[in-house]
């Protein structure tokens, strides 16, 4: 049976199986181990001689482990003209700034006693809070927390969304503010999607449990359990509660963009925060047509061109701002 | 080309033989992932990873293996991991009952033409002209891979109505998925 199966594998690697191949080598896969496997693909790569060259190329390799060498610079008249104004600007702005610091002095107090992490549209980030606790960042999203976070409290305030894997901790709760709920955490994970500029703010759950309490007109709480979210409608003071899966809320966290029946409108306000882009739509009726579908492109080209294949558009792009036009 | 020594050079923190080993043995790398998991994207992120694994590591090379079964030893959990779950999927059968039809010829390589990764693209956009209901039991089944009578436990309905829903959503499916497949290939002929 080995030695069959070394043969299917071989056959699908360097051409294509039938049906029944391909059905004998999926139920006795499952029962190969891993180190025979290992084995086996180990012989065959041994003797792969094939070259494919792949799309993106050692620069794009190198950008990514940061060891660009650095290119010399040819220096114009406009870069002498930017050292001739910063050597003058700089010590004004300097100066400025010990006076304003003077001035505000309360201001800057309040500014120390706090850190500020701001992410911008394009990025996303993972930050280690002082307690032990992980926060992985979408774009356009910021965080704050009190330079004593963890000795009496830990809080922090967020403007965007967030995946935290809170520490445990039963003395001290966390406590995540957002511009309209508050939601208290013991130790366990969960997002929280709570864009100022958005209509709602979601909470999802991934393990253990939350107390999430609105601050709308009427304080509404409710206590979450795994795989539930909870959906609060800002402007109808609303809070409901759905079932849903990881694999589909947690989808930013590995670079993909998930879109269920979903309004076009919406896909634009994703696309310019997950590739820091401005997009300017025309045309009318387009919203009526409903999207669902999944991305995974590192370019916004890419997801264009697909949701051209749905849509009647055509689009121009002009450095970080894209025209749409609809048909 | 002498490995050796761009190995050697490669431990010492070089950063040109870094990138002679890198034009030497990425498309090969490359290749053999694409080979096996039909997609462009999985096979980049594995090559790239691999190449990135080698230079954070390069200290630490093993001189006693050829160059090119350690990079096997440094990607082989992912490239193993990859294989199995490609086998065990219900949608890259699909795929390749696809790539069947489209070329009754094993050796005539339609996979280059039409990569996994577009598939699952054409799939998703064809996904929209279901119902959501229809939608819903499809991805139990093709990306979840629940049986029939699985399904209906979880959504409380009786087998023959997850049977029927079924296979009205695969016939739309086949009747999108063969338009847009037909769109692509006077694109690329």
């Amino acid at each position: 049976m080995r030695k069959e199966l070394k043969e299917l594998i071989n056959t699908h690697i360097h051409g294509r199986l039938n049906v029944e191949e391909r059905e004998y080598l999926r139920q006795n896969l499952s029962m190969m181990s891993d180190d025979e496997l290992t084995g086996i693909l180990s012989d065959i790569w041994n003797k792969f001689e094939d070259k494919t060259t792949p799309e993106n190329d050692f620069d794009h390799l190198s950008e990514k482990l940061g060891i660009i060498p650095q290119q010399k610079k040819t220096h114009n008249l406009l870069y002498w003209t930017r050292k001739a104004a910063a050597a003058i600007l700089i010590p004004l702005i300097v100066g400025l700034s010990v006076y304003h610091y003077a001035e505000n002095k309360k201001l800057n107090n309040f500014i120390a006693n706090s850190t500020s992490i701001d992410v911008a549209s394009g990025e996303k980030a993972q930050i280690t809070l002082p307690d032990g606790t992980t926060v992985c960042l979408n774009a356009a999203t910021t965080i704050s927390y009190p330079s004593d976070f963890g000795l009496k409290a830990r809080e922090i305030f967020l403007n965007g969304e967030a995946y935290l894997d809170v520490s445990k901790n039963e003395k001290i709760p966390f406590f995540v503010n957002t511009d309209l709920v508050q939601i208290k955490v013991l130790g366990t994970k969960f997002n929280v999607n709570a864009y100022s500029s958005a209509s709602i703010i979601e909470t999802y759950l991934v393990e253990g449990s939350i107390e999430l309490t609105t601050k709308g007109a009427k304080p509404q709480s409710i206590i979450l359990s795994p795989n539930e979210k909870a959906a609060y409608y800002k402007e109808r003071d609303i809070l409901s509660v759905f079932k849903t899966s990881t694999r589909f809320e947690m989808a930013w966290l590995r670079g993909e963009l998930v879109f269920r029946s979903v309004q076009f409108s919406d896909i634009v306000e994703k696309l310019e925060r997950r590739y820091g882009v401005k997009i300017q739509v025309m045309g009318d009726d387009y919203n009526k047509n409903l999207f669902t579908g999944n991305f995974k492109e590192d370019y916004i080209d890419g997801v264009l061109k697909i949701l051209q294949l749905h849509y009647n558009f055509t689009y121009t792009k002009n450095g970080d701002e894209v025209q749409i036009r609809f048909e | 080309m002498d490995v050796t020594k761009h190995i050697e050079g490669l431990v010492k923190g070089s950063y040109s033989d870094f990138k002679i080993l890198y034009e030497e043995y990425s498309p090969n790398l490359y290749g053999f992932i694409f080979n096996i998991t039909r997609s462009r994207s999985m096979a980049e992120d594995i090559m790239q990873e691999t190449f990135i694994k080698l230079w954070i590591n390069r200290e630490n090379i093993d001189m006693s293996l050829s160059f090119k079964s350690y990079l096997f030893k440094i990607s082989k959990h992912k490239i193993i991991d990859e294989f199995r779950k490609r086998t065990n999927s219900p949608v890259f059968e699909d795929y390749m009952v696809y790539c069947d039809q489209l070329c009754a010829d094993s050796n005539d390589n339609i996979e280059q033409k039409i990569d996994f990764d577009y598939f699952q693209q054409q799939l998703n956009t064809a996904k929209t002209k279901l119902t959501s209901r229809q939608q819903e039991i499809f991805e139990l089944s093709k990306e979840e891979g629940l049986t029939s009578s699985e399904i209906a436990k979880r959504l409380n309905i009786s087998e023959q109505t997850v049977y029927n829903i079924l296979s009205s959503a695969m016939k739309v499916l086949r009747k999108e998925m063969g338009l847009s497949c037909f769109l692509f290939m006077l694109f690329f002929y």
